[in-house]
Formats: structure tokens, C-alpha cells, sequence
């Protein structure tokens, strides 16, 4: 199978690594980020082919990443992962690009057929 | 209703609003913790010690997270009322949303509350108001209500569309002093805040309950802000 690369966006350390550590578990390793920066400099590093990118964050937050990341590199995934669950942000991050936005807590399976599939959806647009 | 108040209002809406975003971010971390415990016991060669406590425990977790989601979720849309004050708002949506963040004073009494949505023909139930204001009235009214109601009885909450007016009925399934509710500590408080909206609350005795009988549009002077 592919491998593939995946960069978690989130300024929740304990959520973020618990997560990736689970994700390892399913044969889906991922590097993180825990800020906006940091997104974006692992991002020019090495694109992802899909990003699961938190909304709220200090400094940059999560949607001008998804403005920036979708503008700069738009063959990127990015897969919304908030607590913040309000429509008109929904509908932003998807006129902006986003190919889902899930909210938390989300399950860990649900979560894995999303990235597949933002991964297939890459694959496809290629 | 004024500026100090809508001030204050805003104020308590805000925060509370921060405070479900953060209480997410537990929860999203409960989440993922358990969901690790469990991966790990998956993957354990050997059946661990008490491994079916665990599970059952795990599960426990689990539930209650989804439990503690639904309700900030929705407490996250009450903190989010004061946002505008005037709007076009779908009633039962709100009632929805206030009378499950209610469950926990009626069950406080051994009641119940559920509220009944009219057949899709009929829906949606809306009108331009100022939604603090109807879920305040509409509180006042679930308040009375539990007030009088005998252990065991259940209020059903029912709306409906009307020529220029909603109408808004607590109606009981059991023997109910309806003719009490007058002289209920939050009957004035009711009757002040329909008014304000242009409507009126009023003893309904043959289902018996309340009845609540609110404008689709604002009473001149009221505006959107």
C-alpha cells in the first residue's frame, strides 16, 4: 500500500500525539505541528498529501493555514478537525478548499476512511 | 429589553462559548487516551488481567464522552443566542435545543419533557424575534409547569403555525391543576417577557397546560441589531 504522508495540525499536544500514535497503530505514521508556523514551514519542507488541520489556534490560525496551504500548494488534502462546530465556519473552509470538516471528538475509524479517501481524491486529480 | 442587559447577555454568551471550545478539546483528548488503552489491549498477545473490566470501563468512557459532546454542542449554540438580537429563527429548532439543556430540572422532579414537531408539511415554525427572549419565555413556562407537576408526569411541548403568529403549547399528559399556574413564582415573570414580544401567554385548561401565542414579526419599535 502507499504511504501516505500525513502532517497533523493542532495546539493540543496531549490530542496530537495520542492521536498520531494511533494512527501509527493502523499503519498511518504522520509528523504534527503545533501551531500555524509550524504547519506552514513542514508544509514548504515537504508538502503532505493530506493535512488534518485544527481551526482555533494561537498566532495562525487554522483556517488562514488553509487559505495559504490551499493557495501555495492546492494538491494538499486538508481534512478540518475542530471543536469548533460553528456553519458559517464550515462553509468557509469548504469554499476554501477543505475536502472535509469533521468535529471532535471524532471517531478513529471515521477518521482514517477520511484521510483514505482526501488521499484517493489526490491521487485521482493528479 | 436594554442596552446594559444585552451587554450582559453578550458577555455571559462569550464566554461560555470559549469555555465549550476548550471543553471539546477535553473531551477530544478523553477520546483518544481511551481509544490508545483500547488499541493497545487489541494488541496484546496475552489476554491482559481484567481485560473484560477494562473493556467495559473503556466503553463506559466512551458513552460518556458522547453524552458530555451532545450537550456542550448544544450548549455551544445557547452561548451563541445573544449573538443578534432580532433574527428569523426556527422555533423548534430552539425549543429543541433549550428543552434538552432542561432535561436535568425535570428529572430533578421526576418528570419529563419532550417536545412533539408537527408533521414536515407544516414545518419550518418560524419567526423574527428575539431568540434570548423566547427561550427565556419559554423557560418561564417549562419553570411554572414543574412547579405544579405531580411526580411521574410528562410535559409535551408542541408548536404551531399560524396567520401571523406561532403558537406555542405545554400540554400535559396527566391530571394537571392548570388553574395553579396563575399564581406561579414565574407566571408574571411569562406573561412580562411574552409581552415584550408582542405575544401573550395564557392558561390553556382544556389539555391542559399553557399556551403561548407569539407574532412571526417584531412589535413595532423592535429592530434588528
Amino acid at each position: 500500500m502507499t504511504k501516505i504522508n500525513i502532517l497533523l495540525v493542532d495546539d493540543e499536544e496531549e490530542f496530537i500525539t495520542t492521536l498520531a500514535e494511533r494512527l501509527q497503530l493502523r499503519n498511518l505514521p504522520s509528523r504534527y505541528a503545533l501551531n500555524g508556523d509550524q504547519a506552514l514551514q513542514l508544509t514548504a519542507a515537504a508538502p503532505p498529501d493530506v493535512m488534518v488541520l485544527d481551526l482555533k489556534m494561537p498566532g495562525i490560525d487554522g483556517m488562514e493555514v488553509l487559505k495559504r496551504v490551499k493557495k501555495d500548494y492546492p494538491q494538499v488534502e486538508v481534512i478540518i478537525l475542530t471543536g469548533h462546530g460553528a456553519a458559517k465556519d464550515e462553509d468557509e473552509a469548504r469554499s476554501l478548499g477543505a475536502f472535509e470538516y469533521l468535529k471532535k471528538p471524532v471517531d478513529i475509524d471515521e477518521l482514517t476512511q477520511h484521510i483514505q479517501r482526501a488521499f484517493q481524491h489526490k491521487i485521482s486529480m493528479s | 429589553m436594554t442596552l446594559p442587559q444585552q451587554t450582559e447577555i453578550a458577555f455571559f454568551g462569550r464566554i461560555t462559548a470559549g469555555v465549550t471550545h476548550e471543553l471539546k478539546n477535553v473531551l477530544a483528548i478523553i477520546n483518544e487516551s481511551s481509544g490508545l488503552m483500547q488499541d493497545l489491549m487489541a494488541l496484546a498477545k496475552e489476554t491482559p488481567a481484567y481485560h473484560d473490566r477494562f473493556q467495559k470501563a473503556l466503553t463506559s468512557i466512551r458513552g460518556q464522552v458522547q453524552r458530555g459532546q451532545n450537550l456542550i454542542a448544544r450548549l455551544n449554540q445557547f452561548a451563541h443566542t445573544p449573538d443578534i438580537s432580532v433574527r428569523a429563527v426556527d422555533l423548534l429548532e430552539a425549543a429543541g435545543h433549550l428543552v434538552a439543556l432542561s432535561q436535568r430540572f425535570a428529572t430533578l422532579k421526576n418528570v419529563s419533557l419532550k417536545v412533539v414537531p408537527p408533521p414536515p408539511a407544516e414545518q419550518p415554525i418560524q419567526a423574527t424575534l428575539n431568540l434570548v427572549q423566547f427561550q427565556m419565555a419559554l423557560f418561564a413556562a417549562i419553570e411554572c409547569w414543574l412547579s405544579l407537576a405531580a411526580p411521574g408526569n410528562e410535559l409535551t411541548i408542541s408548536l404551531a403555525r399560524k396567520e401571523h403568529a406561532c403558537e406555542v403549547s405545554l400540554a400535559c399528559e396527566k391530571s394537571f391543576p392548570a388553574g395553579d399556574l396563575a399564581a406561579a413564582e414565574k407566571w408574571p415573570l411569562l406573561q412580562g417577557i411574552a409581552a415584550s414580544l408582542g405575544g401573550a401567554a395564557e392558561i390553556d385548561a382544556r389539555k391542559p397546560g399553557i399556551l403561548m401565542i407569539l407574532p412571526t414579526k417584531p412589535p413595532l419599535g423592535v429592530s434588528n441589531e
